[in-house]
């Protein structure tokens, strides 16, 4: 019961904020910022709003369709990154001494092309860390086989 | 009793029978269905998951049949069943890996570890063709789970498909082992194409002897090392390097025998038969799996050009020179790939023996393809 009515209590706080949320490029924000910067590609708001209030209003926002997000909690800050076909890439929430820094920032296929130009070179790097000891092992073992050839030619 | 009653009993019957729901539709995806069990049949392709898979296909498109819904009780039904329990809690291509462990010898990959090289490369057709899923419109989890068909490893892209977009799982995993299937027709024209005649007359060295002791610990090294960089991949490789193991360590004859072959091939009929039962005709009939069909050549194609590609750029700083028709078998598949390698190589000089070198890149092209999957899971979270 006690659950049930902090729920609901969390719901009655956070729905007005919901109701009237602002957006950059389709990414909801919290009404009553302060725009700090703004350019085509990013936008940087300033609240005076707890840290948390701030997380559990992108938790909300995002619910319906959870899986397509991803909360990356980075201690001070939290990177919410966006991975169906929206206008905006990210959302970084940042601790701030007064309340948090919302920075919006788009989609682009620069990002797109660097991540994967990474994960493509991560893939090298993994089999390389193989290739490392494998290539060691494979000169010892030669060597000894070698050794145990001549001697056997020896004899 | 009325005519009235008689006509209500007769509708009753009738409506119970699934003849009269029937559409094009259905017999559409009976047209497909029926195509795909031809090339397992017929041709000889992928027949140990191509014929399941077109069978799965066939019977789900039938009207009001009680496979792949709950019953009224609440229990999944019998594909659904297999479906559930194998793929949505993503055990059954585990154990495939399991199996293909025990099956698989790492010999030449350890002989000549240089060739794990050559599986990396050859993952580029999976990051190229997750760019043209992603401009043409796909989402991110959408896109990679299409580009990693190029991998040509199935058991990785049902993996991967169901952990990121499961409802892409009966087009990607039919793309993916069609195009396995066909390996043997898309990859020698690239190859040709990328080598001068001179290249393809290299003769390698024969492979040095790989101990017991070296196969024992491979799999541990292997596991080490790829599970600490990629821990989002270890349900696969791990099993893939326990089946391994098995076989190396000599010790465990029947689990080995198992493991290769009674249970791989009993997982593969529930695989086959849900995967193909995934793909209903309202699911199916989309421009979708179309498209995922023709990005599936491509990314053939562009995952051979990388295999052959990185070989020849190897060779630049090579003493040895490494012959470049072995690269197209860093696209994995097991062991079809290697084989075109050698049957290529042949029909240049007939004392050639590319096979055992080809596996090297073969092998390497499974655990790249298994890289290259942990770190989409990595990336968008699974």
């Amino acid at each position: 019961m006690k659950k049930l009515i902090y729920m609901l209590v969390a719901l009655f706080l956070l729905s007005p904020m919901a109701a009237m949320a602002e957006d950059f490029l389709g990414a909801p924000l919290p009404p009553g910022g302060n725009v700090v910067s703004k350019t085509d590609s990013k936008m940087e708001v300033a609240y005076a709003m707890p840290y948390a209030d701030a997380i559990a209003f992108y938790k909300e926002q995002f619910k319906a369709d959870i899986s397509n997000f991803a909360f990356r909690d980075r201690g001070d800050a939290t990177y919410i990154e966006e991975y169906s076909n929206k206008p905006w890439h990210s959302v970084l929430v940042t601790k701030t001494g007064e309340g948090v820094t919302i920075t919006v920032s788009k989609d682009s296929y620069t990002w797109i092309a660097g991540t994967l130009a990474l994960r493509f070179f991560a893939v090298f790097l993994v089999l390389v860390a193989l290739y490392i000891p494998l290539q060691i092992l494979s000169i010892v073992m030669g060597r000894i086989q070698a050794k145990k050839a001549a001697a056997k030619a020896a004899a | 009793m009325s005519a009235y009653d008689v006509y209500e009993m007769f509708k009753g019957t009738i409506d119970t029978m699934g003849i009269l729901s029937i559409s094009w539709q259905m017999l559409l995806m009976w047209a497909i269905a029926g195509f795909f069990m031809y090339l397992a049949i017929v041709k000889n392709f992928e027949p140990l998951l191509l014929l399941p898979i077109g069978f799965g296909i066939f019977i789900v498109n039938f009207p009001m049949v009680p496979l792949m819904g709950y019953t009224s009780a609440g229990h999944p039904e019998l594909i659904k069943f297999f479906y559930h329990y194998g793929l949505e809690w993503e055990i059954i291509p585990c154990v495939i890996f399991l199996g293909l462990g025990a099956l698989t010898d790492f010999g030449p990959l350890i002989a000549n570890p240089k060739m794990l090289l050559v599986g990396a490369g050859a993952q580029l057709g999976v990051f190229v063709t997750f760019t043209g899923c992603v401009m043409a419109g796909f989402t991110l989890k959408e896109a990679a789970s299409v580009g990693i068909i190029g991998g040509a490893d199935g058991p990785t892209t049902i993996y991967l498909t169901q952990k990121l977009a499961p409802e892409l799982l009966g087009a990607n995993a039919l793309a993916a082992y069609s195009y396995m299937a066909m390996v043997p027709l898309i990859q020698p024209p690239i190859m040709r194409a990328m080598t001068t005649k001179a290249e393809r007359l290299i003769k390698m060295r024969q492979m040095r002897a790989v101990s017991q002791t070296e196969k024992i610990f491979y799999p541990l090294v292997a596991t080490v090392v790829i599970i600490l960089l990629i821990p989002a991949v270890a349900p696969l490789m791990g099993m893939f390097m326990l089946g391994n193991l098995f076989k190396e360590s000599g010790v465990v004859a029947r689990l080995t025998e198992t493991s290769g072959n009674a249970l791989m091939n009993i997982v593969t009929i529930f695989l086959g038969v849900s995967v193909g039962a995934t793909m209903h005709w309202s699911a199916f009939l989309s421009p979708k799996p179309l498209f995922i069909f023709s990005l599936g050549m491509v990314d053939f194609v562009v995952c051979t050009i990388g295999g052959v590609a990185t070989v020849k750029l190897m060779n630049l700083f090579l003493k040895e020179k490494i012959n470049p028709l072995i690269g197209n078998a860093g696209v994995s598949a097991v062991p079809m790939a290697a084989r075109v390698s050698h049957v290529v190589g042949q029909e240049y000089d007939k004392k050639n023996y590319l096979l055992m070198h080809a596996m090297g890149p073969n092998l390497a092209g499974v655990m790249g393809s298994a890289a290259a999957a942990g770190l989409f899971i990595a990336m968008f979270g699974g």
